[in-house]
C-alpha cells in the first residue's frame, strides 16, 4: 500500500490523540498545522535555570515571575496563567471574527502548542456508561480507546467509590500525600458513607495526568509545576513530533478545509508572512478546540447565517467550611490541584451527575481575599479562613445547563474565517444546581464541608467542557448537522472531525480524557476501513 | 446452548437455586468459593470476597453469575468486604458476560446499608456492561435469608409485627434458577437491571400470617423503638436474631420492579404469592 498523506489541524489533546495512533502505522504520513504559540523564551529560559533548585530556594523575583495568580479577564471566574504567561489565551490571529455577546468568554480558540491544556486542571475520568449507551458508538470500542490514552499519559489515583462509575481501567500510580483537609474529609466519607450515599453523594480522591512520583509538594500546581509534571498535549507531541512520519509546521492558521471526488484540502495563511497556501491529503483530522473546528466546519458546509447549539457544561464556583481546623495550610507542603471530587447521582441509571472537584488551599485563594484583609494585625484571622476553606469547582451536565448558541456568521475576506458569535442569554433556573446545593447542605454535618451561600457561574465558553456542534449519531438520526462515527459530517469521507464538536453532550465530569479517546478511536478506526477497503 | 457459568458463591442459599436451576437447563457450573458446595462433583476454583482473585479465574468462562456475598460484614465492614470484593472480581480480565445477584434492597434512594452495598456493585456492574436481577424476598419450603429468620419468629406464641402494611416483591426460590437460566439465553441482549420476582407485590401482613404453621400471635410494634434497640444491642455487640439494617429493608422496601418489560420478553414466569403460599 502506498503512503497515505494526514493533515492534522491543531496541536491540543485530540491532535495529540490523532497523531499517536497514526504514527503506530508505518504507511501514515502526517503533517500537523498548528499556530503554535509557546511560552515567551525569557520565561523558558528562566524556568530552566530555576528548576535547577528546590523552589524554596528561588528568589522572590522568580518566583513572582513564573507563579503568577490567575487574572480576571471580565468573564466572572479568573484566568489561569502558566509560569506567569497568558501565551495559552493569546490571540494570534485564531480569535479574530469571534464575537462574545453577553460576558461570554472571549478566548474560546487557543493558539497554543498543546492548547488549553497548558493550563488545565489534569482531572481524568472516563464518561459513564450511560453518557455512551446514547451515543453511536460503543462503550467497549471507548472503553479500549481509553485505556490507549491512559497508557500514553501519567496516570495517578486511588481505587475508591467513584470506580463503581468511573472504572480505573488502568492501573493509577500512586497521589502524592494529600492535603490534611482532604484526609480528613475522605476519612469523615467513610465513617459516615451509609449516611451520605442515600442522599446520591459518592465521595473519591481525585484523578490526575500528572506524574505523581516526582512531584515536591511545592505548591505551585496551579500556577504551572516547575518540573513539568502536569500532563499536557504538548509532552505528548513533542516526542511524536520526534517521529520521522510527522512533520510539524507551526505559524499555520488554517482558514479553510474543503473536499471535492479526488480528495480533501486545507489551505492556510503562513503567519510569519502573511502568504496563503493550500495543500490536498487523503485525510484531515480537525482538532481545532470545539469552536476553532467549528469555524472550519462552516468553510466546509455552509452554515452561514445559521445558528448552532453549543452544548456547554455548565461551570460554577462553590467554596465551602469546615469548622473543624485543619491547621494552617501556608504552612503544610501539598500538591494544589484538585484532591477530591463529589459526584451526586440525581436518576437511577447514573446519567444526570453533577460533579464538584474540591481544591483545598491553594495560594490563588488568599490572593482573592480583599487586600484590607491581608495586614499582619489581621493574619491570625485569615490563617482561621483558610485552615477552614475549602473550593469546589463544580460542572452541570450540558442537558441541565444554560443554552449557548453560535452564531455563524460571513467571511469577510478571503484571508480569515467565517465570524462567529457566542452568546448565553439567560441562566434560567437551574433546578439541577439547586439539588446539587441542597444535597451538599444535607451531608455538610457528616463531611464537615458547609457550602456558603453564593454560588458564582461560569460565563458562556468558560468551562472549556463544550463543543455538540456536529454531534456523532447513527445514519437515521434526522438532524441535518451531524457525523458519522468517524466524525465526518454527512456526505463528506476525507474530513473527520476529532474534538469536543463531535462528542454528543457534554456530562459534567472530566472532559479531555474523553475528547482524546475518542480522537484517537476515530483515527485507528478510519485507518482500519481504509485497510479493509484496499483488502 | 450448553455454557460455562462460573458462580461465585454457589455454596450459599441463593447459589445453590441457582447452580440447581443452571445445571437443569444444561449448563455447566464452575463453583468459585473457598470451598466446595454440598452437592460435590463440580470444578472448583478458589475464591473469596475478602482475597485479590487470581488473574486466571474466569478462563474459559462464558458468564459469571456472582451470588457471593458476606452477610456478616454487614455490620463491620460492608464496604470493604462486599463492594471492593465484587470490584476485584469484577476487574477480573475475561471476555465473559457478568450477571450479579442483586436484591430489591437495592433502590436508588435506599438507606439500608445492604440495599447500598448491592446498589454499589449494581453500578460497577452496570458500568461493565453486566445485568443485575434483583430478587425480590425469596420464600419456599427451604428459604433462608429474611424469610427463614420471619419463620423462627412464627414459631413463638407472640412475635412483633412491624409494618405490616409495607408491600414486597416475592420471589419463590423455584422460580430463582429457571428464570436466571432464561436470561442466559438471551445472550448479551438484556442489560442494566431486572427484578426477578412476580410484580404483585404482598402485604408484609400477608407473608408472615402464610408462614405461620401453628397459631401466632403477632403484636404490632411501632418500628423507630424496635430499630433503636437493635442498634443499641449492636452497638455493644450483643447477638440478636435480626438485624436493624434488616429491619429498614421491611419498612421500606422497594415499591417499582425493574426491567419488568424483559419478562415478558424472555418468557419468565414468577407464580403469585398467593398461589404458591410459603410452604409451596
Amino acid at each position: 500500500m502506498s503512503v497515505i498523506d494526514n493533515i492534522v489541524i491543531g496541536a491540543g489533546p485530540a491532535a495529540a490523540a490523532v497523531v499517536s495512533a497514526l504514527v503506530e502505522d508505518r504507511r501514515q504520513s502526517v503533517t500537523v498545522l498548528d499556530v503554535g504559540t509557546r511560552l515567551e523564551r525569557w520565561r523558558q529560559e528562566l524556568l530552566d535555570e530555576a528548576r535547577i533548585q528546590p523552589v524554596a530556594l528561588w528568589p522572590t523575583s522568580t518566583r513572582r515571575a513564573l507563579s503568577e495568580q490567575p487574572k480576571s479577564v471580565g468573564a466572572v471566574l479568573p484566568e489561569k496563567r502558566v509560569y506567569g504567561s497568558d501565551f495559552p489565551f493569546r490571540d494570534e490571529g485564531q480569535l479574530a471574527g469571534v464575537e462574545a455577546e453577553g460576558g461570554a468568554n472571549p478566548n474560546l480558540v487557543s493558539s497554543a502548542f498543546g492548547g488549553f491544556s497548558n493550563v488545565w486542571g489534569a482531572q481524568v475520568m472516563p464518561f459513564t456508561r450511560p453518557t455512551i449507551d446514547r451515543w453511536p458508538v460503543s462503550y467497549a470500542d471507548m472503553t479500549a480507546a481509553y485505556r490507549d490514552i491512559l497508557r500514553l499519559i501519567p496516570f495517578a489515583g486511588v481505587d475508591d467509590d467513584l470506580a463503581e462509575l468511573f472504572p480505573l481501567l488502568v492501573a493509577p500510580a500512586p497521589l502524592p500525600r494529600l492535603a490534611p483537609r482532604t484526609e480528613t474529609i475522605l476519612r469523615r466519607y467513610e465513617r459516615s458513607r451509609h449516611r451520605i450515599r442515600p442522599l446520591g453523594i459518592t465521595v473519591g480522591a481525585a484523578r490526575l495526568a500528572f506524574d505523581a512520583s516526582r512531584c515536591t509538594r511545592c505548591g505551585l500546581c496551579m500556577t504551572g509545576c516547575p518540573d513539568g509534571l502536569i500532563f499536557s498535549a504538548s509532552h505528548l507531541l513533542d516526542s511524536l513530533i520526534a517521529h520521522r512520519s510527522v512533520r510539524y509546521q507551526s505559524r499555520s492558521l488554517v482558514l479553510e478545509v474543503t473536499e471535492d471526488a479526488t480528495g480533501a484540502s486545507v489551505r492556510w495563511k503562513d503567519l510569519a508572512t502573511g502568504r496563503l497556501h493550500e495543500r490536498s491529503a487523503d485525510r484531515v483530522f480537525v482538532a481545532a478546540g470545539g469552536i476553532g473546528s467549528t469555524r472550519l466546519l462552516a468553510t466546509l458546509k455552509s452554515l452561514e447565517g445559521k445558528s448552532l447549539k453549543l452544548q456547554e457544561a455548565l461551570q460554577f464556583v462553590l467554596p465551602a467550611l469546615s469548622i473543624r481546623s485543619a491547621g494552617d495550610p501556608r504552612q503544610q507542603a501539598a500538591f494544589t490541584l484538585n484532591q477530591f471530587n463529589v459526584a451526586l447521582q440525581l436518576d437511577e441509571d447514573g446519567r444526570d451527575l453533577p460533579f464538584i472537584h474540591f481544591y483545598p488551599y491553594n495560594a490563588a485563594m488568599l490572593e482573592a481575599v480583599p487586600r484590607v484583609l491581608r495586614v499582619r494585625s489581621l493574619d491570625p484571622a485569615l490563617a482561621s479562613l483558610m485552615a477552614r476553606l475549602t473550593v469546589g469547582l463544580g460542572y452541570l451536565p450540558s442537558w441541565a445547563s444554560p443554552t449557548v448558541q453560535l452564531r455563524i456568521g460571513a467571511r469577510r475576506h478571503d484571508g480569515e474565517l467565517p465570524e462567529v458569535t457566542v452568546r448565553r442569554d439567560d441562566f434560567g433556573d437551574l433546578p439541577m444546581l439547586k439539588a446539587t446545593v441542597s444535597a451538599l447542605r444535607r451531608v455538610a454535618p457528616w463531611l464537615d464541608l458547609w457550602p456558603m451561600p453564593g454560588v458564582r457561574l461560569g460565563a458562556a465558553g468558560k468551562s472549556y467542557h463544550f463543543g455538540g456542534t456536529l454531534p456523532m449519531a447513527e445514519a437515521s438520526d434526522p438532524r441535518e448537522l451531524v457525523a458519522d462515527r468517524l466524525g465526518r459530517p454527512r456526505g463528506i469521507r476525507r474530513v473527520h472531525f476529532v474534538d469536543g464538536a463531535v462528542l454528543p453532550d457534554i456530562p459534567a465530569t472530566t472532559f479531555t480524557l474523553t475528547v482524546m479517546a475518542n480522537a484517537r478511536r476515530i483515527a485507528v478506526e478510519a485507518m482500519k476501513r481504509e485497510i479493509e477497503a484496499a483488502a | 446452548m450448553s455454557l460455562v457459568v462460573g458462580v461465585a458463591g454457589a455454596s450459599g442459599y441463593v447459589g445453590g437455586r441457582v447452580t440447581a436451576g443452571l445445571e437443569a437447563a444444561g449448563h455447566r457450573v464452575v463453583e468459585l468459593g473457598r470451598r466446595p458446595s454440598a452437592m460435590g462433583g463440580r470444578e472448583v476454583r478458589h475464591f473469596s470476597l475478602d482475597e485479590v482473585p487470581s488473574p486466571t479465574l474466569l478462563d474459559g468462562l462464558d458468564v459469571l453469575v456472582h451470588a457471593a456475598w458476606d452477610l456478616q460484614a454487614v455490620g463491620r465492614h460492608p464496604w470493604s468486604t462486599n463492594v471492593a470484593g465484587s470490584r476485584r472480581l469484577l476487574d477480573v480480565p475475561a471476555p465473559c458476560r457478568v450477571v450479579f445477584v442483586s436484591s430489591m434492597s437495592a433502590y436508588h434512594g435506599t438507606t439500608q446499608a445492604y440495599g447500598l452495598t448491592k446498589l454499589a456493585v449494581e453500578r460497577a456492574v452496570a458500568t461493565r456492561g453486566g445485568t443485575s436481577v434483583r430478587l425480590g424476598l425469596v420464600y419456599g419450603p427451604s428459604a433462608a435469608g429474611m424469610v427463614g429468620a420471619l419463620r423462627r419468629f412464627a414459631t413463638l406464641p407472640l412475635a412483633p409485627l412491624i409494618a405490616p402494611d409495607a408491600r414486597h416483591f416475592m420471589l419463590h426460590e423455584d422460580d430463582l434458577g429457571p428464570a436466571l437460566a432464561r436470561l442466559l439465553t438471551a445472550g448479551g441482549r438484556i442489560h442494566g437491571v431486572v427484578g426477578f420476582a412476580h410484580p404483585r407485590p404482598v402485604a408484609f401482613r400477608d407473608v408472615v400470617e402464610s408462614l405461620c404453621t401453628r397459631p401466632t400471635r403477632w403484636v404490632r410494634l411501632p418500628w423507630r423503638p424496635v430499630y433503636a434497640s437493635l442498634r443499641g444491642a449492636e452497638l455493644v455487640h450483643l447477638r440478636m436474631p435480626f438485624r436493624s439494617d434488616s429491619l429498614i429493608g421491611l419498612v421500606r422496601p422497594a415499591t417499582v420492579l425493574p426491567g419488568e418489560p424483559v419478562h415478558a420478553e424472555l418468557g419468565l414466569a414468577f407464580r403469585p404469592f398467593h398461589e404458591a403460599g410459603v410452604g409451596a
